[in-house]
């Protein structure tokens, strides 16, 4: 970007450069091109979720009808819930109003979003915390093993992330539960509410967000580490060590750079797993968070809230996927 | 890289024992859930103990669940279902991922067609799709979670048959062959798949994990089996209240789903050569 | 100087593969402070293994298999990880084949040289520039942004800043003209006199050799003359680059065994031999003509224009070369011919007929008498079939003999390339370079084709298999009455085989060099 001063001497080997008006022309167009894939796929996503609500049996209508209600009782409540209208009309209706923060109403007649209100902060706490973790933990143990490739580290890196990406979350949770409660009693088994609903002190986090991040650490390590290695094969890297650099300044100003746009990918990607691994999480240690919410709704069959909360993690996904084509971008921007 | 390694790697001989050392665990593992149900002492479904009761008391090596049935007992009978449709997914996956994947790299139409695929699904958590899945179709049981599993899984292992199938599709014996008007079901089946063999036997361990993965944890929201079967998963979700008292009844369970999970991984990844490996990751 | 210990001495240096196949033939040589010594010697002779070897860093697979090198008074093989650092930080700079790779395309030229320099203030990188005759405005430069000739300076003027005591280079000029091989010779030479620099390069340019160079080595074709086989093919790309540095490399000295069959005239004799064409094979009207081809390859917004109206007749019959330096769209043409790259305009016409485009739309008469022959290394046969499967595949499919006598022509058709017969059983990987570019000749005959379009298929061919694999298309071309085109970035073993060369530039035919009749190229 900062080919501003004059030209090389020798520039009339090499193309024309074109204005700069152009150039932030076809940048525009590039970023709009981008957004406009994701976005679109996103829409695709959401019709398809639709699509599988209502083309499949069992309607909210149905699913929350009592036991024994008549029929009549079913096209009632049907009518209630509007679901009698066409079906492009309906999914028209849901899909414009989600932007505005309207994510419809529940089986049981609640606003989606005032439901979802209140647990969302410790969902975001929980997730959030969880995915720092594992960026850092991923990125250490990553370049660690890079560092001394087929050595002891390496080799233990590699069993262990290969090892963990494999376990469940609620399998991380119950060995957690069994070390940090039962055995040592250092952490409460389950998460201590206060008054207001929120997890009371630190030590309530520990445990969900350790079971979320131990399986995605070992998912990302391995992609940091792949990423390091086909940049160890590049031929500035090689140039880089053969120039006597120290390994650290080799992987670090050398190698990394190069592979930031692997390492955002798998990050990207592992996000929709945090948000998977949440809802079982929090089941599990009984934390207030969106995944409980979910879970009730599991149970009620109450496919509003289910759709509207695949709207949202679909979303915020699209978000954490753009930042990273953000990523690739400015590092393949870079080279020139 | 790729294309030069697929020109002059030999064809895979017998593998070396440090090779196949890993897979030892992995199959006992499989065998012992499988052949699980014939060594039960006790029936799954009736009570022998006290609730949550003490484990080695009257018999129940491993104490009682929630009602007091035998925890052993329905941890032996609680694998082979997990292990049968995990397998039934994985190899369905592996199946249309590479029929799909090895096409999709000669014509641009399908290839583009197979990463919008994949763009559109890494939207969706397994765990959320599993979610929706199961309430869009009442009654599914475990079948529902099954086809879920397989449609979640195909859209992104479609995208690792034809990652690594591009490089085939680019060699001269491939370029010769569509030159010479070879018909596309030649070239995808006979010319590429063969080529194929690392990145698909990497694929079908992955496969299998992520399928152990998504099936267990549709089985803890209680949304494939249904009680009173026994299903480690749903173990685990049935006795975490009582896990002060027996621990056993959610130990147990959450070790033989996390073996089985970590044991089939490693042996993937040891016969599966690196490379092909880090391209089914991606 | 002169009285001073040799930075570098090798002593009966050999270097192979634990697999067997030797990389570098005994070698020793001297380097002394102030000196240009030249290394020389085809490609596959271990010029690039040598250089690699004096920093301690060998190829993987590879061993010393006998003698030492000494640098600065210590043996560099068995130096200690950290120490052989400190060498080469400090003492040793090696810069490579293709500098422009080799440049952190993220880091600007400026922090690409403090990174290294022993003096790391901006005056001293400055002076470090202008020694290089690097301009100052290119400092904020990525490498990206500067051209091959200022790239290489970039990559001298990093190896300078650290002031070594020995400097060595892989090919310092490949690839550049004449006016910028010129100035970096001038620059070695005044760079060796004014630091006591010892400098050790590599190269096939025999008059950047005599126009800078204090004495001369001369490397045998060491590698060259172990069989081109799965080991060999296995060795990390930069120790053989396929083919570039081979580029016009005219055979050294009198040192290189070039051991062709008596009958061929050696690659080198091009000029002299007017034409290899084969008697009898007339112009007839008709061929192939290539009309006004447009091939654009779109990638992240930039797009790469191939084949800027590219046009050429080749008539039946003939011997027809496709040559240019690398990136200028042959193969791109080559493709296009045989239906495999689909161009944005232009045309095709087959004897007078037109020839559709796509491969797939062709009629099977025309996808059986145009074949492709692709480019050697980048698997030209199928590695999970026996070579039998793969003749018989192209026999099946056009029905060019009866089932039952598959066998028999499978065994008629590896004679008919010197393949024994037997070989119907092997698979790709038991076969040598040359014998599997063989087999894949024979495929291609399989159909009966009249016309052979050939693909650099001598390309990671040592120089005497190379010669006999372009002999035998010479001699298949003069039985089977085949039409050849023969695309190669080796202009010299072209040449001495065809009847007309086109010459490619920037996607453009520039210039049939005709021997006997001047082909249309607009």
């Amino acid at each position: 970007m900062t080919e501003t001063g004059t030209r090389p001497a020798e520039a009339a080997a090499r193309p024309v450069p074109k204005p700069a008006a152009r150039r932030a022309g076809a940048l525009a167009a590039r970023v709009a091109g981008v957004l406009g894939k994701r976005v679109l796929m996103l829409v695709v996503l959401l019709a398809l979720v639709f699509a599988a609500i209502e083309l499949l049996p069992g309607d909210a209508a149905t699913a929350t009808a009592e036991r024994g209600e008549g029929a009549a009782g079913v096209a009632a409540r049907r009518r209630l819930l509007g679901l009698d209208r066409p079906v492009w009309e309906r999914f028209w209706d849901w899909i414009t109003a989600l932007p505005a923060g309207d994510l419809g109403t529940s089986a049981r007649g609640e606003r989606v979003g005032d439901l979802l209100a209140a647990p969302l902060p410790n969902t975001v706490l929980l997730g959030s915390t969880a995915f720092v973790l594992t960026v850092l933990g991923a990125l250490a143990l990553g370049t660690w093993a890079a560092a001394r490739p087929k050595g002891l580290v390496d080799r233990t890196v590699d069993l262990a992330s290969t090892a963990a990406f494999a376990l469940p979350e609620f399998v991380v949770a119950v060995g957690l539960l069994l070390v940090l409660s039962l055995w040592t009693g250092w952490l409460p088994a389950a998460t201590v509410t206060g008054a207001d609903g929120t997890p009371a002190g630190w030590t309530t986090l520990v445990m969900p967000v350790l079971a979320l991040t131990v399986p995605q650490t070992g998912w990302n390590t391995r992609i940091v580490r792949g990423a390091l290695a086909d940049q160890a094969a590049t031929p500035h890297v090689e140039a880089a060590r053969l120039d006597g650099l120290s390994t650290r300044q080799v992987l670090l100003r050398h190698a990394l750079p190069g592979a930031w746009p692997a390492i955002a990918t798998g990050v990207a990607t592992s996000t929709g797993m945090l948000l998977g691994g949440t809802v079982v999480v929090e089941t599990l240690f009984n934390y207030p968070g969106i995944g409980t919410v979910l879970a009730g709704a599991v149970a009620d069959r109450d496919t509003p809230v289910i759709a509207a909360v695949v709207a949202c993690s679909a979303a915020l996904i699209t978000v954490v996927l753009l930042l990273a084509d953000l990523v690739r971008a400015r590092t393949l921007g870079a080279r020139s | 890289m790729t294309t030069a390694e697929v020109s002059v790697r030999p064809r895979p001989r017998r593998p070396e024992p440090r090779v196949l050392a890993p897979v030892v665990p992995a199959v006992l593992l499989l065998l012992v859930a499988l052949a699980g149900p014939l060594l039960a002492a006790h029936p799954v479904d009736k009570p022998v103990t006290a609730p949550y009761g003490e484990a080695g008391a009257s018999g129940a090596l491993l104490g009682g669940d929630q009602l007091g049935r035998d925890v052993l007992s329905r941890l032996l009978n609680g694998g082979s279902a997990l292990i049968g449709s995990a397998l039934v997914v994985a190899v369905v996956v592996t199946f249309l991922a590479t029929l799909l994947g090895c096409f999709a790299v000669l014509g641009p139409r399908l290839g583009r067609l197979v990463e919008r695929a994949a763009d559109t699904a890494i939207l969706l958590p397994p765990v959320l799709g599993i979610l929706l899945l199961a309430l869009a179709w009442p009654g599914g049981g475990r079948l529902a979670i099954t086809v879920a599993a397989v449609l979640l899984g195909v859209p992104y292992a479609v995208r690792i048959v034809a990652g690594a199938a591009a490089p085939v599709a680019a060699t001269g014996f491939v370029e010769a062959a569509v030159a010479s008007g070879e018909r596309p079901g030649h070239l995808a089946l006979r010319e590429i798949l063969p080529n194929l063999r690392a990145t698909v036997l990497a694929l079908f361990g992955l496969r299998f994990v992520d399928a152990v993965y998504v099936i267990s944890m549709a089985g803890f929201l209680q949304l494939g089996p249904r009680p009173p079967e026994a299903d480690w998963a749903l173990m685990i979700r049935e006795n975490g209240p009582g896990i002060l008292l027996n621990p056993w009844a959610v130990v147990a369970p959450g070790l033989a789903i996390g073996l089985l999970a970590i044991s089939v991984n490693l042996a993937a990844n040891a016969l599966a050569p690196a490379t092909a490996r880090r391209a089914a990751l991606r | 100087m002169p009285d001073s210990p040799p930075p570098v001495t090798v002593t009966g240096l050999e270097i192979g593969l634990v697999s067997g196949p030797l990389l570098l033939r005994r070698t020793s040589l001297r380097l002394h402070g102030g000196r240009i010594t030249a290394l020389t010697g085809p490609s596959g002779s271990g010029k690039t293994t040598l250089l690699r070897a004096v920093i301690g860093e060998l190829p993987q697979g590879a061993r010393v298999t006998s003698g030492s090198i000494d640098v600065l008074g210590q043996d560099v093989m068995a130096l200690a990880p950290g120490a052989l650092r400190t060498l080469r930080r400090r003492h040793v700079a090696y810069v490579g084949q293709d500098p422009g790779s080799a440049l952190d395309p993220r880091m600007t030229a400026r922090r690409l040289i403090t990174e290294l320099a022993a003096d790391a203030s901006p005056e001293a990188v400055e002076r470090v520039m202008a020694e290089c005759r690097l301009p100052t405005p290119l400092a904020h430069h990525r490498p990206g942004a500067l051209s091959g000739g200022q790239q290489r300076r970039l990559a001298l003027a990093r190896a300078l800043a650290r002031r070594p005591d020995v400097l060595l280079l892989d090919e310092p000029t490949a690839g550049l003209d004449a006016d910028l091989r010129d100035d970096i010779t001038a620059l070695l030479r005044r760079l060796a006199a004014a630091h006591g620099l010892a400098v050790i390069m590599a190269s096939h340019d025999p008059q950047v050799v005599e126009a800078c160079a204090d004495s001369v080595i001369a490397l045998d074709a060491g590698g060259g003359a172990a069989p081109y086989g799965p080991v060999a093919a296995a060795l990390p790309a930069q120790s053989r680059p396929p083919g570039r540095s081979a580029a016009a490399s005219a055979p050294a000295p009198a040192s290189a065994p070039v051991s062709a069959p008596a009958s061929t005239p050696a690659p080198a004799s091009a000029s002299a031999s007017a034409s290899a064409s084969v008697e009898g094979a007339t112009t007839a009207p008709g061929g192939l003509y290539a009309d006004n081809l447009h091939v654009a390859f779109t990638h992240r917004g930039h797009t790469h224009h191939a084949l800027v109206g590219a046009g050429l007749h080749i008539p039946i019959g003939s011997a027809t070369g496709i040559t240019g330096p690398s990136g200028c769209g042959k193969t791109t043409l080559l493709r296009t011919l045989a239906g495999l790259q689909v161009p944005q305009t232009g045309s095709l016409t087959w004897n007078g007929r037109p020839l559709p485009a796509n491969a797939r739309r062709r009629s099977r008469d025309q996808q059986r008498r145009i074949q492709f022959v692709p480019q050697n290394p980048l698997g030209a046969l199928n590695p999970s079939r026996t070579i039998g499967a793969t003749l018989t595949r192209p026999l099946r499919l056009h029905r060019v003999v009866a089932a039952p006598d598959l066998p028999e022509r499978v065994g008629t058709l590896l004679e008919a390339v010197g393949l024994p017969r037997d070989f119907a059983r092997r698979y790709p990987h038991e076969l040598s370079g040359g014998q599997r570019q063989r087999a894949s000749i024979a495929r291609a005959l399989a159909t009966e084709p009249d016309l052979l379009l050939c693909d650099e298929v001598t390309s990671a061919l040592d120089p005497a298999t190379a010669t006999a694999v372009l002999d035998l298309l010479t001699r298949l071309r003069a039985e089977r009455r085949l039409t050849l085109v023969l695309v190669s970035h080796q202009l010299d073993l072209v040449a001495a085989r065809t009847d007309t060369v086109h010459l490619l530039r920037a996607g453009r035919v520039v210039r049939p060099a005709a021997r006997r009749e001047g082909a249309a190229s607009a």
